[in-house]
């Protein structure tokens, strides 16, 4: 939740107002953004993008109660638009995530065997069309509402809900298709049991 | 805990999962407040991109039986930009006003121009409750305007960087069209007009002061994006540059903009306005 004073203080263009709001936003941004553009450089790129846009018009926002609606406005905006230039698919993105791992140092199987059924779901959802891993990625990541959703992405709450039904089937059926083809298979996911049925 | 519980969980903690790895640097804010810090310095240099800013619909969507008003929409308010926002644009054409007083399309880069887009869902026969409850304020446009104007189809307005909304309507009499906006606070495009507009001018309407101004309307060609939707080509010139007159006043906590399509004139927009005033009180 952000501070209605700190929105306030960033209207009046305070500088270590930016800054806070940034330290509050940044990190879950830059996620969102590397979900959906699949790339850590764009990422980056697209923060930079929606920070630049949301300081410049964060003056026009009247109700500080909606900005968290109206900045993942401009942030998914920026993120269609870079992947689009990209032209670059998010499902890259976890060969890359991995390319990283390895570089820094990080033992990998290690991160393999943790990390697999977390990492085969974001592979999944990287490979969804762009609107419905938005969907996915607002919804179960970020924690907006059908309703945000559906404000931020400007369609109709309709079009969210059948958007998030349509995802997770495609999800559900790439998991199964994966995972093996009996009734009932079980994915290892950090030290938990995690059941797909069929 | 059932199976679709566990399947939530599995895609959450994946879209989790891998964040706490990402650190977050300074880059992105640095560049993002060196921008801003350049665009307040080099604002002044060029006040044509503030005409481009504050302008108004990028994209109009409109229901197939209404290519009419879409495309009128379009042309009455437009600015190019949706375009640019979809598609790797470098650059774009816009239009600003020459030495010798006179309109003219430039080609800019993309990067420079602000993306201030809007949306108009028009409806022939709009349900006013539906449209009150949507935009948060009571309708008081009237079915007609003194002048010989009829209403020919409303629709609710959003801007893409504001949660506000408002109503957009289009009067017609003949080939004339009138555009109406209301909404129940300044909008971008309502201060652009009012402080900045080309041959501003007051026009006294009882104890009320109205502002007349005018403002560069480039015709691009459009590229149907199908379902009635419509988008402007600005990367290539408009093959036609009119001058869109409009009235811009403020009643009762609602704020207007009645304009043409650049052939009316003043007279006419003010009676029109005038009936709208006195409709509304």
């Amino acid at each position: 939740m952000i501070d209605a004073d700190l929105i306030q203080r960033c209207q009046k263009e305070e500088e270590d107002a930016f800054d806070e709001l940034y330290k509050v936003l940044g990190k879950k941004a830059l996620w969102t953004a590397y979900l959906i553009s699949g790339r850590r450089d764009v990422a980056e790129d697209i923060l930079q993008e929606a920070f630049f846009e949301c300081f410049r018009d964060i003056k026009k926002l009247r109700r500080p109660e909606v900005f968290p609606v109206w900045f993942n406005r401009i942030l998914i905006r920026k993120c269609w638009h870079m992947v689009g230039k990209e032209k670059k698919t998010a499902a890259d993105s976890l060969s890359d995530s991995m390319k990283e791992q390895v570089d820094s140092g990080i033992d990998i199987t290690e991160v393999v065997e943790a990390n697999e059924a977390s990492r085969f779901v974001r592979n999944a959802i990287g490979r969804l069309k762009p609107e419905m891993r938005t969907v996915i990625i607002l919804y179960y990541y970020n924690g907006l509402s059908i309703k945000e959703i559906a404000e931020v992405m400007k369609c109709f709450q309709g079009t969210v809900k059948s958007r998030l039904h349509y995802a997770k089937k495609e999800l559900e059926k790439e998991l199964k298709g994966s995972f093996g083809s009996g009734s009932f298979e079980r994915v290892r996911y950090l030290g938990k049991e995690c059941a797909i049925h069929e | 805990m059932n199976n679709e519980m566990q399947f939530e969980k599995l895609i959450k903690n994946a879209l989790t999962e891998g964040e706490s790895g990402f650190e977050l640097g300074n880059g992105p804010l640095v560049g993002a407040k060196s921008r801003l810090k350049a665009k307040s310095e080099g604002y002044r240099m060029n006040s044509n991109y503030k005409l481009f800013k504050h302008s108004v619909v990028g994209r109009t969507i409109a229901t197939a039986s209404c290519a009419i008003i879409a495309l009128a929409l379009v042309v009455a308010f437009v600015q190019p930009v949706r375009a640019m926002a979809q598609q790797a644009v470098s650059m774009i054409y816009t239009v600003v006003k020459g030495e010798d007083g006179k309109y003219k399309a430039v080609q800019i880069p993309d990067d420079r121009a602000e993306m201030h887009t809007t949306t108009t869902l028009m409806s022939k026969n709009p349900e006013n409750k539906d449209m009150t409850k949507e935009v948060g304020f009571a309708d008081k446009i009237p079915s007609s305007l003194k002048g010989g104007f009829v209403l020919d189809g409303k629709g609710v307005i959003t801007w893409d960087d504001s949660s506000k909304k408002g109503i957009n309507a289009i009067f017609k009499k003949d080939k004339s069209l009138i555009f109406l906006q209301e909404i129940d606070y300044p909008s971008p495009e309502y201060m652009n007009l009012k402080d900045k507009g080309d041959n501003r001018q007051e026009i006294k309407l009882g104890n009320k002061t109205l502002v007349y101004c005018e403002q560069p309307m480039p015709i691009y060609e459009n590229i149907a994006k199908g379902e009635g939707a419509f988008e402007n080509d600005v990367t290539r010139p408009p093959k036609e540059i009119k001058t869109m007159h409009a009235i811009v006043w403020e009643q009762g906590g609602l704020y207007y903009i009645l304009s043409d399509l650049g052939d009316l004139n003043l007279d006419t927009l003010e009676v029109a306005a005038k009936s709208m005033i006195e409709s509304s009180k």
